[in-house]
């Protein structure tokens, strides 16, 4: 037995199997992932945080495969960088949205991760793009990974648009608590972060502290 | 484009779909959609039901392979009815699940098929169980996130005190469980059941809850659709209702 699933894990990628959400609220985005990171059957680091920075303002969370998914997102963090100089003011949130769409898609054959951009910027507020295959669509809200099959109809059911920043959080926590249960390649912790004009508010939901449900 | 239709004619018609059962207080709500797909690309019927009544009171789900779970449910309908004349007394539900989970075990090679039994009998009133059988030997997972591994859903209906439907996962076990869903729409639906199913609900909630449930799942599983086939079993007897597409619950994407 040990000697079947010894080696597997050396030789299987490392895939983010995950749950991520992002959510727009009147204000602002929050978004929120799982932070297990898994290679074959086994669990190679199980406090990651796929909530990645592009810029002060817009986050983007990270799925499928990890190397992929983490460089897209530092190639986006540098490109924003530089773009956010020349223009000489915070980015949109649509900027960096299309800067990771445009890689996404011009490597559409070679890479496999996929990532949803959330951020808040002053001229359209809080704004949620997802990216997947290198589509570049804005909605309400947005789940993605491996958990977010398991929870397409919570999400469809429980979401309402103007909910406050606080009910938010409690849509986000428990949708990550749902899928975390359902799926095999997510758990661990959940990480959520608010962004709204005045700022950006990271926080941690440790594991016994995930809300249960009545199978609990 | 060759390979595909090969494809769909070895596999058939099979109902991609979605079932549930669901106990509340007095009784079980067992329900479907009501899509047939031939390999994911053609409706072959928008309105099958899939809930099929092995005994007076005990109700099967079908998911899979439409051709095997009407052999199935068939063969189960004739052990039940033998069953019930030899003990001159109407089966109990977990009788039925056990014979549906004979059928998924024995024949675990060639089905590919999964039951939810719902049903109520005398002894232990309302119960929900699950069985099926696959030929892959996966776990519910596997199974679960490839959406061509087809599920038959039976559901037995059998009055039991402690509220419980049996569910034959593919494999051919059998498990008893409050609340349990099944076919390839299942997998979106997951995290709802889980929130919003309650113990001992009333008759109303449960309705609306499994009337729920299939919407959602309607609404993002590409091979589930149509009418939501409900049945309600209690003590007293078994009601059928049907909600049609346009009287589905919307949600804030429609």
């Amino acid at each position: 037995m040990l000697q079947e699933t010894g080696t597997e894990w050396l030789s299987q990628e490392v895939k983010t199997g995950t749950t991520i959400i992002a959510v727009e609220f009147d204000g602002g985005v929050v978004l929120g992932s799982d932070s297990r990171v898994s290679a074959g059957a086994s669990v190679v680091n199980r406090v990651m945080n796929k909530l990645s920075p592009l810029h002060d303002k817009i986050y983007c969370a990270l799925s499928g495969s990890a190397a992929d998914a983490q460089t897209i997102a530092e190639v986006v963090h540098y490109q924003l960088d530089v773009h956010s100089i020349e223009i000489d003011e915070d980015p949109q949130v649509r900027s960096a949205a299309t800067l990771v769409r445009n890689i996404s898609y011009k490597y559409k054959e070679e890479l496999s991760a996929h990532l949803i951009v959330a951020g808040w910027d002053r001229r359209d507020g809080g704004q949620v793009f997802a990216t997947l295959s290198g589509l570049l669509t804005r909605q309400p809200f947005a789940v993605g990974g491996s958990g977010s099959s398991y929870v397409y109809g919570f999400v469809d059911a429980e979401f309402r648009r103007g909910m406050s920043k606080e009910e938010c959080q409690q849509f986000v926590v428990n949708t990550l608590s749902l899928a975390i249960n359902r799926d095999g390649s997510s758990g661990g912790v959940a990480y959520i972060v608010s962004i709204d004009e005045h700022g950006t508010e990271e926080k941690v939901v440790l594991g016994n502290d995930l809300p249960t449900f009545f199978d609990q | 484009m060759e390979k595909r239709s090969v494809d769909s004619r070895v596999r058939g018609v099979s109902t991609g779909t979605t079932i549930l059962a669901a106990t509340f207080d007095g009784g079980v709500v067992i329900g479907s959609d009501s899509r047939a797909s031939i390999g994911g690309e053609y409706v072959s019927s928008k309105t099958i039901n899939k809930v099929v009544q092995v005994h007076d009171q005990i109700f099967c789900c079908m998911a899979g392979s439409l051709a095997d779970a009407q052999a199935v449910t068939k063969a189960a309908k004739f052990h039940l009815s033998f069953h019930s004349v030899q003990m001159e007394t109407p089966p109990l539900v977990i009788a039925a699940a056990s014979v549906l989970q004979e059928l998924c075990y024995n024949n675990k090679e060639e089905l590919q098929a999964g039951f939810i039994t719902a049903g109520w009998d005398r002894k232990k009133g309302p119960q929900v169980g699950a069985g099926r059988g696959d030929s892959h030997t996966g776990s519910r997972d596997t199974a679960v996130q490839s959406n061509s591994t087809y599920w038959r859903v039976a559901a037995v209906l059998i009055p039991c005190v402690p509220l419980q439907v049996y569910v034959v996962p593919l494999g051919g076990m059998l498990v008893g469980q409050p609340v349990t869903i099944g076919g390839s729409g299942s997998t979106y639906i997951y995290g709802y059941v889980d929130a919003k199913y309650k113990p001992n609900m009333s008759r109303e909630e449960c309705l609306q809850f499994a009337t729920n449930a299939l919407a959602l799942a309607m609404g993002r599983d590409n091979v589930s659709g149509g009418v939501a086939h409900l049945v309600v079993i209690t003590e007293t007897g078994v009601e059928h209702v049907v909600v049609p597409g346009n009287k589905l619950p919307k949600f804030h994407n429609e």
